[in-house]
C-alpha cells in the first residue's frame, strides 16, 4: 500500500523525515510521535502534497507527487480549526464530498451517512460555530470517511474528545479495521493509539525509530526506566521487599502512606509485587506511574539509538 | 462452496471531471459570502444607479427621436409602464440641443463629454446612438460601480484564502483529487461573481431596456457590439481586482489585515496622484478640475500610480474613448499587477503545508 525508500526531506537546512524507508501493507498502524517529529511530513509526503528530497514514495504502487487521483483512494482528517463556522455540518461535509467528484445529491447522501457513522446526526442541521470539540472532531471524520476511502488518516482524531467520545471514536476505529480499509493513526498519546490495536511506528526527530507490534512496544516499555508511586498501608515493609527481591534503583517515601521507586525491570516488578503484598498482607489503595508512557518510550528508544542500552527493539 | 471477497471494494460510480471542480469551490465560496448581511446590502447599494441610467437611456432615446413623430406613439406606453417618472413630460420636450447643454455643464468632468457634444451635430442618429449608450455605460462602470466594487470587493475577498490559511484548510482541499489551479480558479471566481453581479448584469440589463426602449430592430444592429464591450470591460476589472484582492488575502491569517491592505492599496495609489494633481492646480494657478491642470504631462504620466485611474482608462479604450496610445501605461501597470498577484498567490498556495 505505502512504500518509502530512503527518504528524505529537507526545509532548506532543516531536516523534515531523514532517511526513511518502509514498507506498509494494508492494515491499521498507529504513528507515534513528539510533536515536531516529522509526522505531518511523513503524511504529506505519503499524499503527494511534498515530493523527498531524496528517495521515492508510492502509494498503491504509484508515485503520488501531482497524482491527485490517487487521493480518492484516501481520507484525511487533518489538525485543523473548523474553516466555515457559519456553515452546518451537513453542508460543510457534502462539499467536502463534492470536491471529491461527486453530484450534490450523491455527495449530500454519503455525508448523511458519514454524519451518522461519526454519531452526529443530531447536529448536522446546526451551524459548525456551536459545535463543542468533539463534535468538531465527528464533523472532521465524517468528511474524511463519506467518500469511502481505501486508507484513511487522522491526525490525533481524539483531540478535544471526552472520554464517552473517545471510547466511541476507538470504536469506531476498530470497526474501519476490521472492515478491510487501512488506517493511519497519528498521535502522540500512546494509550489512545493502543486502544485501536495497530502496528506501531515511532518517529522522532525525523527518523523511524522503531516499527513493530503492541507486544514488542511493552516490551521496550517493561524494561525502560520506570518512577512508580505507590500508596499503602505499610509503606516502609513493601518498600524494603521491593529492595530486596527486585532491581530498584532509588526509593523516595513521599509522605507516611506513600513511596517512589525508580526501577529499570518494572516488569520484574509487576510480577513480584502481588506475591509480596500476599504474603504480608499489605493493601495497596493507589499505584501511579510519574512518566509519560511515550515519554518514556521515546527517551529508551534514543538511548538503544546512542548504544547506551543493549536491549534489542522490535525492529 | 465459492469464497466470497468482502475485503474493500472502492466506489467505481461516475465522477465528475477534476477539471470542474473549481466551480464547486466557486459555488460554496459565492454562497458563503452572499450569506453576509453587508454584502447583501451592498448588493442592493450597487443596483440603484441602475435606475437612473435607465431614466439617462430613456432621456437620450426621447432625445434622438424627438424630432420623429414616432416619439409621439411610444411615450404613451412608457407612461404606463414608467408612470412614477415625474419628468416624462420634459422627456418630450427635451431635444439634441438641450442634450448638448446637458453634457458640456453638468457631466463636463466626465471623460470625453464635450466630444460627445460635438458629434450630436451629426445627422447619422445610428452612430450617435451607439455613441452615447457607450459613453452611458463607460460612466456607469467608471463612476458608480468601480467605488462600489472596491466596497464590495474588500468585503468579499480578504477572507477567502486567509480563512484557508488560519484553519489549514489546505490540507483538506489538497488531499482531494484537487490541484493548485483548480483551488485559485475557484476562489478567482467568488470576488469575480460579484463583480459580475454588479457591472456586467446592469450593464447588460441596461442595453435591453434601451434595445427594447428603441424605435426599431436597426438599433440592435447600430449597437450589437456593445455587449461584448460590456464583457470586455468587466474582464478589466474581474482580473486585476480579484488577482490583487486574493493575493492580499493569501498574505495573512488575518482577513482583517488583507481588508485593511485591499483599501491602502486603492486610497494610497490615488491619493498620492490626488497631490500630483493639487500641485499641479497650484503651480498653474487654476482649479483641480481644470483641463490645464488634467491634461498636463505630470498628472498624465503619473495617472497610472492610481489603480483607479488605470482601469478607467482601459475601460475608456475598450468603449473607444481612448486609443491606445493616450493609455498603455495603464495597460501596462494593470498587467503587471495581475501577473505579480496571480505569481504570489500560486507561490503562497504552493508553499510547504504544515499541520
Amino acid at each position: 500500500m505505502i512504500e518509502l525508500t530512503n527518504v528524505t526531506k529537507l526545509y532548506k537546512t532543516v531536516i523534515g523525515v531523514n532517511d526513511i524507508t518502509l514498507t506498509l501493507p494494508p492494515g491499521t498502524y498507529g504513528l507515534l510521535g513528539p510533536n515536531g517529529s516529522g509526522k505531518t511530513t511523513l503524511i504529506n509526503l505519503i499524499l503527494g502534497q511534498l515530493r523527498p528530497t531524496i528517495g521515492s514514495v508510492k502509494l498503491f504502487g504509484q508515485n503520488p507527487w501531482r497524482k491527485s487521483q490517487l487521493l480518492r483512494r484516501v481520507g484525511l482528517c487533518p489538525t485543523m480549526e473548523v474553516t466555515y463556522p457559519r456553515v452546518t455540518g451537513l453542508e460543510w461535509v457534502t462539499y467536502m464530498v463534492q470536491l471529491h467528484g461527486f453530484s450534490f445529491s450523491a455527495a449530500e447522501n454519503r455525508a448523511k451517512t458519514a454524519l451518522e457513522t461519526v454519531k452526529l446526526t443530531y447536529a448536522m442541521d446546526r451551524p459548525m460555530r456551536n459545535y463543542s470539540l468533539g463534535m468538531r472532531q465527528r464533523a472532521k471524520i465524517a468528511q474524511a470517511i463519506a467518500h469511502d476511502p481505501e486508507l484513511l488518516i487522522l491526525d490525533e482524531p481524539f483531540n478535544g474528545l471526552d472520554p464517552v467520545g473517545r471510547f466511541e471514536m476507538s470504536e469506531f476505529l476498530q470497526t474501519w479495521a476490521t472492515e478491510g480499509k487501512s488506517l493511519i493513526l497519528a498521535s502522540h498519546i500512546l494509550h489512545e493509539v493502543e486502544a485501536v490495536k495497530p502496528s506501531f511506528l515511532l518517529i522522532s526527530g525525523g527518523r523511524l525509530l522503531a516499527s513493530g507490534s503492541p507486544a514488542e512496544v511493552r516490551d521496550i516499555l517493561a524494561d525502560s526506566p520506570y518512577a512508580l508511586t505507590i500508596r499503602c498501608s505499610n509503606p516502609k515493609k513493601l518498600a524494603a521487599l521491593l529492595i530486596d527481591r527486585c532491581d530498584v534503583e532509588s526509593v523516595k517515601f513521599l509522605d507516611e502512606q506513600s513511596f517512589l521507586i525508580s526501577t529499570r525491570t518494572s516488569s520484574q516488578v509487576f510480577n513480584q509485587l502481588p506475591k509480596m503484598l500476599e504474603e504480608n498482607g499489605i493493601s495497596v489503595s493507589e499505584m501511579t506511574s510519574s512518566d509519560d508512557s511515550l515519554k518514556t518510550l521515546f527517551s529508551t528508544l534514543m538511548k538503544l539509538h546512542r548504544g547506551e542500552m543493549n536491549q534489542g527493539v522490535g525492529s | 462452496m465459492p469464497i466470497h471477497d468482502v475485503g474493500y471494494r472502492g466506489w467505481d460510480g461516475k465522477r465528475t471531471m477534476q477539471l470542474s471542480r473549481w466551480w464547486i469551490i466557486a459555488q460554496t465560496g459565492i454562497r458563503l459570502a452572499a450569506k453576509s448581511r453587508w454584502v447583501r446590502r451592498i448588493l442592493f447599494v450597487a443596483w440603484l444607479p441602475v435606475m437612473y441610467w435607465g431614466i439617462g437611456f430613456f432621456f437620450v432615446e426621447k432625445a434622438l427621436e424627438a424630432d420623429n413623430n414616432v416619439i409621439r406613439e411610444v411615450t404613451p406606453q412608457f407612461e404606463d409602464q414608467l408612470p412614477k417618472i415625474a419628468e416624462i413630460e420634459r422627456v418630450r420636450n427635451l431635444s439634441r440641443t438641450r442634450l448638448q447643454q446637458q453634457l458640456r455643464t453638468r457631466f463636463s468632468m466626465f471623460p470625453a463629454a464635450d466630444d460627445l457634444a460635438n458629434a450630436l451635430e451629426s445627422d447619422d442618429t445610428g452612430q450617435l446612438r451607439n455613441g452615447i449608450w457607450r459613453w452611458l455605460l463607460m460612466v456607469f462602470f467608471r463612476y458608480p460601480q468601480a467605488i462600489l466594487i472596491l466596497f464590495l470587493i474588500g468585503t468579499v475577498a480578504p477572507s477567502l484564502i486567509s480563512r484557508d490559511q488560519r484553519s489549514r484548510a489546505f490540507l483538506l482541499y489538497f488531499s482531494r483529487p484537487i490541484g493548485k489551479f483548480e483551488y485559485i480558479l475557484g476562489k478567482l471566481c467568488v470576488p469575480a461573481a460579484f463583480i459580475m453581479a454588479v457591472t456586467t448584469l446592469p450593464a447588460l440589463a441596461l442595453y435591453l431596456f434601451a434595445i427594447l426602449m428603441s424605435p426599431n430592430m436597426d438599433v440592435f444592429w447600430n449597437t450589437w457590439e456593445i455587449p461584448f464591450r460590456i464583457l470586455a470591460a468587466t474582464m478589466t476589472l474581474v482580473i486585476p481586482t480579484s488577482a490583487l484582492a486574493l493575493m492580499l488575502s493569501s498574505l495573512t491569517q488575518e482577513s482583517r489585515f488583507a481588508n485593511f491592505s485591499w483599501f491602502a492599496v486603492w486610497a494610497l495609489g490615488h491619493g498620492a496622484w490626488l497631490a500630483i494633481v493639487v500641485s499641479t492646480a497650484m503651480r498653474l494657478n487654476e482649479p483641480p478640475s481644470a483641463p490645464a491642470v488634467m491634461k498636463s504631462t505630470i498628472v498624465q504620466n503619473w495617472s497610472s500610480l492610481s489603480i483607479y485611474n488605470c482601469l478607467g482608462d482601459v475601460q475608456a479604450l475598450i468603449f473607444g474613448f481612448e486609443s491606445f496610445h493616450e493609455v498603455w501605461r495603464a495597460v501596462v501597470v494593470l498587467i503587471a499587477l495581475t501577473l505579480v498577484s496571480l505569481f504570489v498567490l500560486l507561490r503562497r498556495v504552493s508553499a510547504p503545508i504544515r499541520v
